[in-house]
């Protein structure tokens, strides 16, 4: 029997925010048919707010505040890490990888919980850091997406997001700590639960709000850009303004999702937002789920996620069995399988376990009713 | 200082573009036959340089010679090839006639990438080599025959992929043009049903453009091979995003063009990046006080940015401009 503790509380974070991703990806792939090949950026950058952009902040609250007890910590930091007299600031040093560990989690975390409104109002400040980056960037992939055909956008997604991660984050050190990351800013004493509740109320919320959205008369217009493009601009359609709200409002969701998940590790690397597990997971999700089927997108990202942790939680036995090493058991096979799983989806089911619906509108009996007793 | 790159880095720098236009143009067949953009492609390349590192471990290790280079290319592209047809045929052609759209296929060769990608790292993981003791990431730039010209000591595989790239182009414009399966392909092309008619396998001929395009992979990531400082198949995850540029700037509508694009991002990418590297440090850095980061590491951004100009101002890529009429308007010619 599997023990229970694997789904711990992080594991839990990690479904909360695969949810939240799943449904936003399901927004604009599902409902309007926008093939955002490019995920992993918009969750990355909750994770850049939290981490490279969350320590500089908190750093220059923190000199604002204390100056004191600021310059202190930086002459403590120059003294523990070799090669630190170039930092002018503690803002600087904030963000640099060696020093960033003992700086955050030595000075800035203490301040940060010993003072509430100062915690409130850090956080506040990131969560619409986080949202002005994903509009921003939104709005970027959306320029895009205003006038290119579906293959073409499919592929500038995918080139941008790989450009925006791998090669401007991953190789500039002093954005979000190249190859060793950052650790992030987080809050409460107990960061994990933070994470869980937010993730939480962000999952619910992204739910109603899809829900909301699928069943108005945005909703439906959406559906009908995406079924034909030029028979909704015929009827008279912005088919451009359409998409830009939509990659807007599932970016701005799945960077939420991405500070969460952050918040929960405490630290993120932009390595590890790679195309697989942010962009490729999220789809295998909503095409298992059922595209365009908001229960779907809950139900593939559970049964994704509990398929995955117990396959790591088994990786030994299996790579016992198979006369693999264990860590690419954890590492590789899953790919392969959600691959393979994928392939077999797409032709046994390619509508998914929770087909489309008929999008839900006001009951018209009740409409006339409603006629009747006003005309009275 | 100087601005331009040295001659070594030059000769490198034409042979990663002739692969990436080789690749380019196998990207280019398969979509302008079948419709979707694969983007698995850069991986089935992979298959290639696994083929030829496997070669070199277990039969050149002690004489690497122009055999090899032969053998590696040749080994590497029917192994690409066969990987193609097998993909095109049991995976996307069944689900295309299920019904699924554009997005679905597209999905579908996401999937294939990250299967394959994961199985060949896998392999090089897991099997031990029988000369080289770790497979993955193993250097194999020391196995190449040696040009000298003078004082010059020339990596080969920087004069055999331009070569190689050169004939394969001669002789698929010889395929299209000379042999009626040719003439057949490019009148799929133009317009299926119509072929269809006349009596032309469609079916035969999408299989044949997914072999030709998983041979010219193939070969590209074989040669390739030797670019890197060790054969790891993730590299494929950055190749792509060129290979996709070089297309769209060729246009997606043209096998040259596809090749000449490719061809035109690598060079931008490599050399490109480098006189802008060494006139940022020359200018900006000694002058004007920026800091010193070396700007070859985002050579992607200038691939990219290729993409987005091509989109401003050509959408149909290179194939679609009329140069004709570009060159009476720029006054090059009359009329």
């Amino acid at each position: 029997m599997v023990d229970w503790w694997i789904f711990s509380d992080s594991f839990l974070v990690t479904l909360l925010v695969y949810v939240t991703v799943a449904l936003s990806l399901n927004l604009e792939a599902g409902f309007t048919g926008i093939p955002n090949f490019g995920k992993h950026l918009f969750v990355f950058l909750g994770a850049f707010a939290a981490q490279g952009i969350g320590v500089r902040i908190a750093a220059w609250v923190y000199e604002k505040l204390r100056p004191e007890e600021a310059a202190q910590a930086l002459t403590d930091v120059s003294r523990l890490v070799p090669g630190a007299s170039k930092w002018t600031s503690l803002v600087q040093a904030a963000a640099d990888t060696d020093a960033n560990r003992i700086i955050v989690n030595s000075y800035l975390k203490p301040f940060i919980t010993s003072n509430l409104a100062v915690e409130v109002l850090l956080a506040v400040v990131i969560l619409a850091v986080t949202v002005a980056l994903a509009m921003l960037f939104g709005l970027i992939a959306s320029y895009a997406a205003l006038r290119l055909r579906e293959d073409y956008l499919a592929i500038l997604l995918l080139s941008f997001g790989e450009l925006m991660v791998m090669v401007i984050f991953y190789q500039t050190e002093s954005l979000s700590g190249g190859n060793k990351g950052l650790w992030a800013i987080t809050f409460t004493r107990e960061p994990i639960r933070f994470a869980l509740i937010g993730s939480a109320i962000l999952a619910v919320i992204a739910f109603l709000y899809a829900e909301r959205i699928a069943n108005s008369p945005m909703g439906r217009t959406m559906r009908a850009v995406r079924d034909d493009e030029v028979a909704a601009s015929v009827f008279g359609r912005d088919i451009a303004l359409i998409r830009l709200k939509v990659i807007m409002a599932a970016s701005v969701l799945a960077a939420l999702a991405g500070f969460f998940y952050t918040e929960s590790n405490a630290s993120a690397t932009a390595r590890t937002f790679n195309r697989v597990i942010w962009t490729f997971l999220p789809w295998a999700m909503i095409i298992l789920g059922g595209m365009a089927n908001n229960k779907g997108a809950i139900v593939g990202a559970v049964a994704f996620l509990i398929g995955k942790r117990l396959f790591e939680y088994y990786q030994e036995p299996i790579g016992q069995a198979l006369h693999i090493q264990a860590e690419l058991v954890g590492s590789l096979l899953p790919n392969i399988l959600i691959g393979v799983f994928i392939l077999v989806i797409l032709y046994l089911r390619p509508q998914g376990i929770l087909p489309e619906s008929i999008s839900k509108t006001v009951d018209f009996r009740r409409l006339l009713e409603e006629e009747a007793r006003r005309e009275r | 200082m100087a601005i331009l790159p040295g001659f070594t880095y030059t000769l490198n720098s034409i042979a990663y573009a002739a692969a990436i236009g080789l690749l380019s143009m196998g990207l280019t067949l398969t979509y302008m036959t079948t419709r979707v953009p694969n983007f698995a492609h850069a991986t089935i390349g992979m298959i290639g340089s696994v083929v030829m590192l496997f070669l070199i471990d277990r039969v050149f290790y002690d004489n690497p010679g122009w055999t090899l280079f032969l053998a590696g290319p040749l080994l590497g592209g029917l192994a690409a090839a066969a990987f193609s047809v097998f993909m095109y045929v049991a995976i996307l052609r069944p689900l295309a006639n299920r019904g699924n759209t554009i997005i679905g296929l597209m999905i579908a060769t996401l999937a294939v990438d990250i299967i394959l990608l994961n199985i060949l790292t896998l392999i090089l993981n897991e099997v031990p080599g029988k000369n080289i003791p770790k497979l993955i990431g193993a250097p194999i730039i020391g196995f190449q025959p040696k040009i000298k010209i003078g004082n010059w000591v020339i990596d080969s595989y920087t004069i055999v992929l331009p070569l190689a790239a050169a004939v394969l182009a001669v002789a698929f414009h010889l395929f299209l043009t000379r042999t009626s399966f040719g003439v057949a392909m490019r009148a799929t092309i133009e317009n299926p049903d119509l072929a269809s008619a006349m009596g032309v396998n469609v079916s035969l001929v999408y299989t044949v453009s997914w072999a030709v395009s998983g041979f010219l992979a193939g070969v590209a990531g074989a040669l390739m091979a030797f670019a890197f400082k060790g054969v790891d198949p993730a590299v494929s995850a950055l190749i792509i995003v060129t290979v996709f540029a070089g297309s769209i700037v060729g246009g997606l509508a043209s096998v040259y063009w596809g090749l000449l694009g490719g061809f035109i991002v690598g060079l931008a990418e490599k050399i490109g990046t480098t006189m802008i590297n060494n006139i940022y440090k020359a200018l900006f850095v000694a002058h004007l006080g920026f800091p010193n980061i070396s700007l070859v590491n985002y050579e992607k951004v200038m691939s990219l940015g290729l993409v987005v100009l091509v989109l401003l101002y050509a959408p149909r890529g290179l194939a679609g401009v009329d140069w004709g009429r570009l060159a009476s308007r720029l006054g090059l010619r009359r009329g």
